[in-house]
């Protein structure tokens, strides 16, 4: 199937305007021949930040060849040899400054371009292999990749999170039966059936029927192994939220491969980013709040933490029907959690595609970015499966203009 | 979650700034031939140019000053004395800093040291400034006040009234640096400074006791900050905004406490 129809993405950026001027530093970028999405966020410090984006971004693709390595330190490398051309360039004060403060000028404008041309970067590219999907990331900074099954499950998320009760009313009993379930454990799990044989677990769990014989249903029993806390944080996966009454929802082979016991019925599961949660009642609603975790003040960039190794390269498989977000922080950090970005998105999902009603939404979120910590410009690319039922019933005809 | 609002033109930061000037800062600084006020002119003009550079977004090759940062600078021994008129923005504060040849006019002039009489001028600033439309919705205000002496009067109640003054973002910071204390704490310099999270650790000295109840605790971003830039690598979550300045590079390192303001505007 051409990579073009397998994929479709919703590009949007909104410059923050501060006094009549627009920042404009983000860049969004879609590349439908290869399914390459890219989101950079010129660091609002740097000097001809806008450009250093723009110019990663319509690179990005270069990115997922044989060496990955190689190329992003040869973009690197560009972003250095522009800040150096940068520096070369005689500094130009406005008129009328005073004497004494066009020495300090110069040298504010001499430091300013020493760390010029800064940003980061989150890049995808989407793969279809048998009924998954392959996702090669190559990530530096604080922009972020999401993955959400079309139920509204996190599957991936690359800000930290934090797990918090759930306070509202008659739930506070039950939480202390939540526990988490991520990379590094491993569980006892009692196999139940395949999916075919629990048509109601089905309906709920986002699988077509045309693959429900490849999937195990599997109830928890018992924790058997717990990953690293340390190499957990540093992973891009959020972890599954388990409760009394959650079933567990992993491809036929990922069960069979970890078999330690001969025993049909008892068996060691141990954590895959292509398991699911099923759980007693709507996931999203009722399990405990996952929240993005404490905010930073500072962020690894491009070119710099490239070349000290700040940066990720992963790849990610996860099942076909699943969405993919990127974003830079302006967009992810005008919520709570990434279940309210979801439920944003997935309300609102017609109306982006109109650019009418789309600024309209996205001025409410600079206007909630403001009531926070500030606002800033807001960018992120929607990845869905093509002629997926969430995109068609709110998408409309037309196409973003971040798209090639 | 407070103090985290970022610092920008629409949301500018503000520090008071709480000099004293009384005839002991003339003195030599430990281990240096230079007056403590010296000192201070030295590193306060070292931040006041990293403020103008936050404060400043290239367009093309031309530097454009925007104002992110207002300072409002009170001198004081016997009485309190306003720098050049009162609130400045930063671009204006460097520029008379500049020509006064880098200097606040700080000479160890002013007699003896009422810190309260100064506290109390800050409080009757800040009142008024903090529910100005800029500075209502912005990060909090900073008070910081460095001193090398024993006050003549309690300025702890003022610092009381200053602290339940509020931005929506939270209460202004209060910032005690006193110069040439002596305290329970062993550290060699801010590479190793935790930071004085009980009062036992500032004592015995009644004093620095009094600064550090009056002092507060560092928000966790700020923390953050002062870890990952190296400024104080070592200091521990709760520590109070207190110092005891027993060396120049100590000095340099609180006054880079003021720098770490910056918020999230700056990565």
């Amino acid at each position: 199937m051409p990579v073009d129809d397998t994929f479709e993405a919703l590009a949007v950026v909104s410059p923050l305007v501060e006094d009549g001027e627009e920042k404009n530093q983000d860049r969004a970028r879609w590349f439908p021949h290869v399914a390459v999405a890219t989101v950079c966020d010129g660091t609002s410090s740097s000097a001809r930040s806008a450009e250093a984006a723009q110019l990663v971004a319509d690179l990005s693709p270069m990115l997922f060849g044989e060496d990955t390595e190689e190329c992003l330190r040869g973009i690197c490398r560009l972003l250095t040899l522009r800040r150096a051309a940068a520096q070369h360039r005689p500094v130009k004060l406005a008129p009328g400054l005073p004497p004494a403060m066009q020495e300090l000028m110069s040298s504010v404008a001499r430091e300013r371009m020493s760390s010029s041309y800064q940003t980061t970067m989150v890049s995808a590219s989407f793969t279809f292999v048998d009924e998954q999907v392959s996702a090669e990331i190559v990530r530096c900074g604080d922009s972020a990749l999401f993955a959400y099954s079309p139920s509204g499950e996190l599957l991936l998320s690359s800000p930290p999170l934090d797990a918090v009760a759930d306070e509202r009313e008659g739930h506070g009993s039950q939480n202390h039966d939540f526990t988490s379930f991520g990379p590094g454990d491993e569980l006892l799990v009692k196999v139940l059936g395949t999916l075919t044989d629990h048509p109601e677990i089905a309906s709920r769990s986002g699988v077509q029927a045309r693959y429900a014989s490849r999937w195990v249903v599997c109830m928890p029993l018992d924790q058997c192994e717990r990953g690293n806390v340390t190499r957990r944080l540093k992973c891009d996966v959020a972890p599954l939220m388990l409760r009394p009454g959650t079933l567990l929802l992993t491809p036929r082979y990922n069960l069979e491969r970890h078999a330690g016991v001969q025993d049909t019925v008892y068996r060691r599961l141990r954590f895959a980013t292509a398991i699911r949660a099923v759980q007693p009642s709507d996931p999203v609603q009722d399990a405990p709040q996952v929240v993005f975790g404490a905010k930073s003040n500072l962020t690894a960039v491009l070119p710099e933490h490239v070349l000290s190794g700040r940066w990720v390269h992963r790849t990610e498989t996860v099942p076909a029907d699943t969405h993919f977000v990127l974003a830079s922080d302006g967009f992810y950090g005008a919520f709570d959690s990434p279940g309210e970005q979801w439920k944003w998105l997935i309300r609102h999902g017609k109306r982006l595609c109109d650019h009418g009603s789309r600024e309209q939404l996205l001025q409410k979120l600079h206007a909630r970015l403001r009531s926070r910590d500030g606002d800033d410009d807001i960018s992120f690319i929607w990845v869905s499966p093509s002629k997926s039922p969430l995109r068609h019933e709110t998408s409309a005809a037309t196409p973003s203009a971040e798209e090639e | 979650m407070a103090y985290d609002k970022k610092i920008s033109r629409a949301f500018p930061g503000l520090i008071i700034f709480l000099m004293d000037d009384s005839g002991s800062m003339d003195e030599e600084l430990q281990g240096t031939s230079d007056p403590k006020y010296a000192w201070v002119e030295r590193y306060l003009g070292i931040l006041f140019k990293q403020l103008l550079e936050y404060s400043t977004d290239m367009k093309g090759d031309t530097p454009v000053i925007k104002p992110r940062y207002f300072v409002y600078v009170i001198e004081y021994g016997s009485t309190p004395q306003v720098w050049n008129g009162g609130l400045l923005d930063i671009e204006t504060a460097v520029q008379k800093y500049t020509e006064a040849n880098n200097s606040l006019g700080l000479q160890g002039r002013l007699g003896g040291t009422d810190a309260c009489a100064a506290m109390q001028h800050a409080y009757d600033f800040l009142k008024t400034a903090i529910t100005e439309e800029r500075f209502r919705d912005s990060f909090p205000p900073m008070v910081f006040h460095l001193t090398d002496g024993m006050s003549h009067t309690d300025a702890a109640p003022v610092v009381e009234q200053i602290r339940q003054l509020s931005t929506s973002d939270g209460a202004p910071l209060v910032v005690n640096a006193f110069i040439g204390t002596q305290t329970s704490l062993a550290y060699k310099g801010p590479e190793d400074f935790p930071g004085y999270v009980e009062e036992s650790e500032a004592g015995p000295s009644d004093d620095n006791v009094r600064l550090f109840n009056m002092s507060s605790v560092v928000p966790d971003l700020m923390r953050q900050d002062l870890v990952e830039q190296g400024t104080f690598p070592q200091i521990r979550a709760g520590a109070h905004l207190f110092f005891d300045v027993r060396t120049r590079e100590m000095l340099k390192s609180v006054i880079q406490v003021v720098g770490s303001m910056q918020s999230r505007a700056d990565r």
